[in-house]
This record gives C-alpha cells, structure tokens and sequence, in this order.
C-alpha cells in the first residue's frame, strides 16, 4: 500500500479565465483582450507521504497561498491533477469566516460545521476549544467585540480541534501575544509528533527547519526545489541575496 | 451524477443550513432597536406607502386594496431579496469561500429559508387584516403551502444563476435592483390585471409572479382554490431551472475565488 498522501501532478493555475469584469467590458469586446493572465502556478509538481510535514516557502506573490487553496479545494486547477487520500483536509488561517454579531460559542457551532465537525462532535469539543482559547466568559459574548488576538485564537482554537486528517497552515505564528505563540507551538509540535500530514507557508525560515521534514521552494510559480529544508533552504537564500 | 452529490451536500450541510438561517435571523436582530417588530414593520410600512399612492393619488384601489397589496408584497420581499443578495453572496462569504469548499448553493438556500422564516411573521400580520375585512377562513389557507413551494424553487432556482452572474461581473449587483424594481411593477402588484390590454393579458402569463400573486389572493381574500394548472407549470421549470442551476453551480464553483 501506498503511503502517499498526496500527489500533486503538473498543477497549472492561472487567474485570467475568471477574473470579474465590468460589464462594460463585455459590450466592448475590443477591451476585454486587454485581460491579463497571470499565471500563478506553472506546473509544480510533488508528492507527500503520510505524517510527513512539508514547508512551503517562496517570496511574496510567488504563488504559495494559491497552492494551498488548491489543497483546500476550494480552487482547480487548469490543468494537472491533486489526488488528496487524506479523509479530512483543513485549511487553517485567521477569521475563518466569522460573523460579527455572533458570540463565540456560535461561531465555533458555525465554523465547526462548515470545517466537517458535526453538531455531536461540536460538543464533545466545545469546551477543549474555549478552554484553549483562553476566552473564558467572553464566549457568550459577540465577536465583534474581541480583540484581534482573540479572535485570532479562537479560530486557531476550532482548527485545531477540528483534527483533520491533512492540515494546511497559512502563515500563522505571527499572531497572539508571545505567550499564545509559545502555546500554538507547542499544540504544532504534539501535531507534529502523532501521525498527521502538515502542509504549512511560511516566512519564517526558523519555522519551517524546525518543524518541517521537507520543503518546497516556489518562485514565480514554479517549483525550484524541493526536498531536504537545510539544502533547499540555502538554496532560497542565496538566491535572494 | 450531479443530482446524486446534490442530494448528499443537502444531507451533509443540513445542520450548517439551519445553523445558519438561526444566526442570520439572530444577527439581523442584534443591531436594530425594535428588532423582531421590523419584521412586520417593514411590509406594513409599504403597504402603507403603496396604499397611499394608489388609493389616495390615483383613486383606482377596489375593495380591501392593502390586503390585495400585501398577497404580492409578502412574497415579494422575500423573492426580490433572494435575488438581490444572491447576486453578492459569494462576495459577502468571501472569507468562507477562499478556505473551506462549501457548494454554494448553500448560500443562497440560507438566505431564502431565512427570508422564508420572517414570512412566517408577514403571514400572521395578513392573517389579521383577513379579519379585519371580516373575510371567513377557510380550509383553503392550506392550499398556501404547495403554492409557496413552487414560488420557492422557482426564486431560489433563479438565485443560483445571479450568484454565477454575480460573480463574472461586479456590477451585477447595481444592475439587478433596477431589473427588481422593472419586475416588480410589471407584476400584478399594485394594478389590476383587468387594466391590460387583452395582448399584454396574454404576456402577465409569462410572468411567474401573475401567478404567485394572484394564488395567495384567491387563497387569503377569496377563499378559494390557486390555479394548479398554471403552478404545475410553473413547478416544472423551477426544477429545470433548479437543475441547470445546480450544475452550473458545481461545475464553476471552484473557479470563483480566482475572481473575488
């Protein structure tokens, strides 16, 4: 049996087809040549096995958060394929969709249920989730009136908990107050430890060499490297120099 | 295979759908002084407007015309916010959309139950002008359930291409208020069909709200029964629409976070 988790396959993406035109443009049909395609993936291609975790680093634009979305599927790509055997995939960033008006303890319902948890999975964790928190009493009360860094850290909280199969971070760690991130770490590295698939972007090189068993470097949309951190990080940095 | 993984999203996203409808009712509430009352306010406060215009100003109103009005306004609002928010709810979830798959026309079901639930609120207000014109109930007012199914399928069917629209082209949203306001006065709403011309008569037929409007009249003013013939036609090409829709919806889904 296969332990590839997931196999990423000549993944092409780019966002001329869909992007949002006025409809001006449409009566116009001269101006509409003039979109842009902007290619964001130019085939990348890659493999990981199971409990593997894999950093994903590139400057900015270079087509990172795309990949992921791609992994989330929340995006197909143009061309290529994803084959994804993990069971349940969850893309983990900041305010996942919160509403406002809602208090804590719905938003995690609403989120929970929109990750995959359902209703009876949702209250065997509730109090796990608030308790990791730190939100205490300000649960019932309306997000609206959290602060940054708690919200930030409830819905780090619901990620987490949601215990998915295949976790995929987008820049996270430089959120909280220095004793959340010490925390999330920790939560990161007992995450590391089992035997879960970690997808994780990253500016932070220290991040990714401590945490990360292999590493994929992407420039411009293609893959320049991919493989050992130390190396394929070296690689990155002298380039950028 | 299509209608396969519908009928399996449905079952999937049904706590989400009714968790949903709640909070959205709940967090309209949360903002407003008088809350649940603008519910009832609101169609009141156009029937009121309607009724001054057409009984005061044009002297053409007939018998209990705020009862005729308000058999089209009720379901109305909720057909004319149904498309309208439809038209920017991939937008408006802009932040869900970009990180979990969800199939989308789940956004436009929450937003027609919840619209659907204050309905619920509506009817109570129309049931009391019923007796306020000293209009006997009947058995037929349950006759209003087949025909809110019908209207239902056929505005959210419809919601499914706005939101593909909506997305493809940002002023979507401002050209859909005008085609709104068009629709609605071009639908028996506040006139009489006896006004038309035997030709334009012809075209209300095409009109679904002809239909609609004049099934909640027949059941709440007339005690009688909605004209089925012209519902079940009606109920076929909801589910046409429906269908279409549902594909159209799947197949492009996952190309509309590219665009927003």
């Amino acid at each position: 049996m296969s332990d590839i988790v997931l196999e990423v396959k000549d993944v092409h993406l780019s966002y001329r087809y869909y992007q949002a035109q006025a409809l001006k443009q449409l009566i116009l049909r001269k101006e509409r040549k003039k979109i842009n395609k902007f290619e964001a993936l130019k085939g990348i291609s890659f493999q990981v096995e199971r409990g593997t975790n894999m950093g994903i680093i590139g400057s900015n634009g270079s087509g990172k958060s795309t990949l992921l979305r791609i992994l989330a599927n929340t995006l197909t790509p143009d061309s290529g394929t994803v084959i994804n055997r993990a069971g349940s995939v969850t893309l983990l960033s900041l305010g996942v969709g919160f509403k406002p008006d809602l208090t804590g303890y719905e938003n995690i319902y609403l989120n929970g249920l929109l990750l995959g948890l359902s209703r009876k999975e949702i209250d065997q964790r509730m109090q796990a989730i608030v308790d990791f928190a730190e939100l205490g009493e300000f649960v019932h009360n309306p997000v609206r009136t959290y602060s940054s860094g708690m919200k930030s850290r409830l819905s780090f909280s619901v990620a987490i908990n949601v215990d998915p199969e295949l976790l995929l971070i987008d820049e996270l760690f430089s959120v909280g107050d220095e004793h959340f991130k010490n925390k999330s770490s920790e939560k990161i590295i007992s995450l590391i430890q089992d035997n879960r698939t970690v997808i994780m972007v990253s500016h932070s090189l220290g991040q990714i060499k401590s945490y990360c068993d292999k590493v994929l470097w992407i420039d411009n949309g293609e893959a320049k490297g991919f493989g050992e951190p130390e190396e394929v990080i070296a690689a990155y940095l002298e380039s950028v120099k | 295979m299509y209608l396969k993984r519908f009928f399996h999203d449905l079952k999937k996203y049904k706590h989400f759908i009714v968790f949903s409808v709640k909070s959205s009712l709940k967090a309209e509430l949360s903002n407003t002084v008088l809350g649940y009352l603008w519910w009832l306010l609101d169609p009141l406060l156009h029937m009121i407007i309607y009724t001054f215009v057409v009984q005061v100003i044009f002297k053409r109103a007939d018998f209990a015309f705020p009862l005729y009005l308000f058999c089209a306004l009720l379901p109305w609002k909720v057909a004319s916010v149904t498309l309208g928010r439809g038209t920017s709810c991939v937008r408006a979830n802009a932040g869900i959309v970009k990180q979990v798959y969800l199939p989308h026309f789940i956004l436009t079901l929450v937003i027609i139950m919840t619209n659907t639930v204050k309905l619920g609120f509506g009817l109570l207000l129309l049931l009391s002008m019923v007796l306020l014109y000293k209009i006997p109930l009947s058995w037929h007012l349950i006759e209003i359930i087949p025909v809110y199914i019908v209207f239902f399928l056929f505005y959210w069917s419809l919601s499914l291409f706005l939101t593909h629209m909506g997305v493809l082209f940002e002023d979507m949203s401002n050209l859909i208020s005008y085609v709104l306001m068009f629709w609605f006065y071009a639908s028996p709403s506040m006139w009489y069909l006896k006004m038309l011309s035997p030709e334009n008569l012809k075209l209300m037929a095409f009109n679904p709200n002809t239909t609609f409007f004049t099934s909640f009249r027949q059941i709440f003013m007339h005690q009688s029964s909605p004209d089925y013939k012209m519902l079940g036609i009606w109920l076929a090409v909801s589910l046409v629409i429906l269908w279409l829709g549902i594909i159209l919806l799947y197949k492009s889904e996952k190309n509309y976070s590219k665009a927003i």
